[in-house]
């Protein structure tokens, strides 16, 4: 029953968000000093021609009767047409989302498993050589800028070493000598399950740097908070009766203590989701990426607002959704954690 | 307490990993079926569009695909470019898309480069003339062309075809001299002019010239996006086969094509949009492309000292200017103006900013380009003559000026720190600003009177005749100034461009005579600095054989006679 109601305030809050959110972004788009249908057409463009798609574009009505317009079209679904593709905004955004999709799953499954195995070995082995390790990494992780990263992957692992591309989800030959047949999108998965073997060591390949890049802040930013939390619980009354009973070490880090300290990490690990999905931006531009960080690159670039307004409401949806699973998560994990306000 | 424990730990783990998952998950099958609907979409309407009016374009492709695939997999010239597509329509096409426009759709006829024995290559048109008089133009159409939606190319295609340009087309002014285009007979067409106008030059523009299927132009007249998903109808020797935006675009031989596939040929053309210039050169080293349309500037000098790479090196359209506002003072001054022309040392420019891949320029004309005159007088550096100029004009003291440049172009952020040093030394004061490329066009014709003292442009042509193009954009005055955004107004300068652009069929040697006038006259009162047309430069790898540069089409490539070996 409280659930229930918990999932409805949590609806009402979120449209109200989300309409905050396409109030900002369609201000802020349409108020930038430049004229979108100069824009579109090139610099040169005759005026009358600017004029003409003004008019077309409904720029010369006044910004709240725009915002209207946007919004009714957009209660039913329609995101408008892109500027610089005129094709229609939710089209561009679903090509390009299995892409970013892949790379975000890749890099946060990698960030989750890493993260937390390296705050527990940290915290098992507190002070120790493993420790300061771990905590080196992780505050490496946590410390290189994406771009930074990338670049210094690309580098070592490509230009020095040869053993990685540079970019791209897959080769450029691959579409001839064994193309991947679209099931899911997510390319890596698409070619296990069509046993297309060579396609599939093409795109994992071609995934692995990226996916690394993307995972580096939040496996950092779980290793810590995982060994924070897991050296307080080792120092709890209960794991010093475990010891007394004498069960080992392993058993008590990665059984009895792991799943207490998990819970304020699952928070982190919601927080870094946000962090990823626009951190892939950075990781999709440096290692050409065909996702919706390219897309909103260019949609900047050519103040393509319908295309920069479906971005946001969606970088806006997906982060409240993984925010709100991640409440009910916690909450069914940790008994302390309750879903009242 | 223990048992429950050890189950319920991994337990919970799962419901997290399975939670994110199912997100994962949904929002992947949205993705999904998004996809069926853009991009694969896009897939299906290119090649569905030729079969729904005709089957034989459509699936005349497709199993060239097949078979080839078969028996040793398709000769693939693969390229890396950084052009994206701003329209599908040949029609509106002002942008970087003509890079594959050009190898889909065809115009009457193509301009050769300028070493070349004959001035132009007939496409579409295997003859033509022009009256006496040069206002009556007629072309003689090649028989037997079909486009690759099947409908036969004919006059009432072309006039078709030039008229929706005329009325809809991004650069439909080209077509200003062309009062009416009637139909003779079914291969003939006539253009009545009402001035007369080197029309060879206009129909072998790069933008809006392109001959597109009727059929294609009434469904593009009654819905306005009927191109975008990808939909083309044209007579070049390729078919877009898929198209996955800011990815890829994948063109496949049209069979029927009338110049035949005779000889050595590609089956298919991939084009990878990769804009980064680094990333275009690690694909050509790595062989994972056979061409890079774009490599970094200072990478072009290393290729050329390597085996198995050309580095060609050509003349372009691209010309680097700066306006100076001369509405104001002190540039309203020709002294000011030419002291400042002189204190620029233009080889440094070249040296730093295009990495001396460029020559000095004369005037706004290209090299290469009518009417370009090696007589047009330059600037070169001399700071006592500029000192005294400014002596002259009562500046010894100095003044500040603001320039400012376009922030997207990496060769303006280069050369403009050496005007500025440049400049100091008569004691001018420069500041430099890098603004966005829309910007700085529209602070310089929002408000004149408070716009940026000078403003560095890269200006082309839009076709071969930079006559009626650079010299009468740039520089010749009118009532609301469209590109003449120095605001020079000279009544003489005027009355020589407009006068040698009506004697450039009839009489093209006074034109010539009369255009050289003008352009000695231009530079002499320097409203602009003329700083170099830069190079440009393509690495071709050995194995690439038919590799085809030709200047009057600076945005685009023809790949029908490319190979990749």
């Amino acid at each position: 029953m409280r659930r229930l109601e918990f999932v409805i305030t949590r609806f009402g809050s979120t449209l109200m968000v989300l309409l905050g959110v396409t109030v900002i972004t369609f201000l802020l788009a349409r108020t930038v000093p430049t004229d979108p249908a100069a824009l579109f057409l090139g610099p040169r463009a005759r005026p009358e021609e600017i004029a003409k798609v003004a008019e077309q574009m409904g720029l010369n009505d006044p910004l709240p009767v725009q915002y209207v317009n946007y919004m009714k079209e957009l209660v039913q679904g329609d995101l408008g047409n892109s500027i610089s593709t005129k094709r229609p905004v939710l089209d561009e955004i679903f090509a390009r989302l299995p892409a970013t999709l892949e790379l975000l799953f890749a890099g946060m499954t990698t960030a989750i498993i890493v993260g937390i195995l390296i705050g527990v070995f940290s915290a098992r082995w507190k002070d120790k050589p493993i420790d300061w390790g771990g905590r080196a990494l992780a505050i490496l992780g946590v410390s290189i800028p994406a771009f930074f990263l990338g670049m210094l992957f690309q580098i070592v692992f490509f230009r020095w070493l040869g053993w990685f591309p540079l970019g791209g989800r897959t080769s450029v030959d691959l579409r001839f000598t064994s193309p991947i047949t679209d099931v899911t999108g997510f390319l890596v998965f698409d070619a296990l399950i069509t046993g297309n073997w060579e396609g599939f060591k093409d795109a994992l390949w071609h995934l692995f740097l990226p996916a690394m890049v993307l995972a580096a802040f939040p496996a950092g930013l779980i290793a810590r908070m995982v060994r924070a939390t897991m050296s307080d619980v080792l120092s709890l009354d209960y794991i010093r009766t475990a010891r007394a009973y004498g069960q080992s070490e392993n058993l008590i880090a990665f059984k009895l203590a792991l799943k207490n300290a998990i819970g304020p990490a699952i928070a982190v690990i919601g927080l870094s989701f946000a962090y990823a999905l626009t951190g892939s931006f950075f990781v999709e531009i440096i290692y050409t990426w065909p996702g919706l960080g390219q897309l909103t690159v260019n949609a900047l670039l050519n103040l393509d607002y319908p295309l920069i307004m479906g971005v946001t409401l969606l970088g806006a949806i997906a982060y409240i959704a993984v925010n709100f699973i991640v409440d009910i998560v916690q909450a069914q994990l940790d008994p302390r954690v309750s879903l009242d306000d | 307490m223990k048992p429950r424990v050890h189950n319920r730990a991994p337990f919970r783990l799962l419901i997290l990993l399975v939670a994110l998952t199912m997100l994962a998950a949904a929002c992947s099958s949205s993705g999904d079926s998004g996809e069926g609907d853009g991009s694969g979409d896009t897939t299906t309407t290119a090649a569905s569009s030729g079969g729904e009016t005709t089957t034989t374009a459509a699936s005349g492709g497709s199993e060239t695909t097949t078979t080839a695939a078969e028996a040793t997999g398709p000769k693939v010239l693969k390229v890396a470019t950084t052009a994206n597509i701003t329209t599908w329509d040949p029609v509106k096409s002002f942008s970087t898309e003509a890079l594959y426009l050009a190898n889909i759709y065809e115009g009457l006829l193509r301009i050769n480069p300028p070493d070349a024995a004959e001035q132009f290559t007939p496409l579409l048109a295997e003859s033509w003339e022009a009256s006496e008089d040069g206002l009556t133009w007629t072309f003689n159409l090649r028989s037997g062309v079909v486009f690759h939606d099947g409908a036969p190319m004919d006059a009432a295609a072309v006039k078709a075809s030039i008229d929706a340009v005329k009325e809809r087309g991004g650069a439909g002014f080209i077509w200003a001299p062309v009062d009416s285009i009637e139909v003779v007979d079914g291969l003939t067409v006539q253009f009545n002019l009402s001035y007369s106008a080197p029309m060879e030059l206009i129909a072998g523009s790069t933008y809006g010239a392109w001959i597109v299927s009727p059929n294609a132009l009434e469904a593009a007249a009654a819905d306005d996006t009927y191109f975008e998903t990808g939909v083309e109808a044209g007579t070049g020797p390729w078919v877009l086969e898929s198209y996955t935006p800011d990815t890829e675009i994948l063109l496949t031989q049209f069979t029927e094509y009338w110049g035949g596939w005779d000889g050595e040929r590609s089956d298919k053309v991939l084009l990878s949009i990769v804009p980064e210039a680094v990333q275009q050169q690690q694909m050509l080293e790595g062989g994972q492309v056979d061409l890079a349309t774009r490599l970094p500037l200072e990478a072009t000098a290393e290729f050329a000292d390597r085996d198995g790479y050309t580095v060609v090196n050509e003349t372009s359209w691209f010309n680097y200017l700066a306006y100076f506002n001369t509405l104001r003072p002190p540039l309203d001054n020709p002294k000011v103006r030419q002291a400042l022309s002189m204190a620029i040392p233009y080889d440094d420019v070249i040296a730093v900013g295009p990495l001396g891949l460029a020559t000095q320029a004369r005037g706004p004309v290209p090299k290469g380009v009518w009417p370009y005159s090696e007589s047009t007088p330059q600037y070169t550096q001399d700071l006592e003559a500029a000192r005294t100029l400014l002596e002259e004009a009562g500046l010894a003291d100095g003044f500040s000026l603001r320039l400012t440049y376009a922030a997207e172009n990496e060769i303006e952020g280069r050369f403009a720190p050496v005007l500025q040093a440049a400049f100091a030394e008569i004691g001018v004061d420069l500041q430099v600003e890098a603004i966005g490329f829309g910007q700085q066009w529209e602070e310089a014709k929002s408000d004149p009177a408070n716009a940026q003292d000078m403003f560095v442009v890269l200006y082309w042509p839009t076709y071969a005749d930079a006559g009626t193009d650079n010299l009468w954009s740039l520089f010749r005055s009118s009532e609301a100034p469209f590109f003449n955004l120095s605001y020079w107004n000279n009544p003489t300068y005027d009355k020589l461009i407009d006068d040698a652009g009506a004697l450039t069929v009839t009489d093209p040697d006074e034109s010539f005579r009369l255009y050289g006038e003008a352009q000695t006259l231009l530079v002499d009162e320097a409203p602009g600095v003329f700083f170099f047309d830069a190079d440009a430069v393509y690495v071709v790898p050995d194995h690439v054989s038919g590799f085809d540069y030709n200047m009057n089409y600076p945005f685009s490539l023809f790949f029908y006679p490319m190979t990749a070996g």
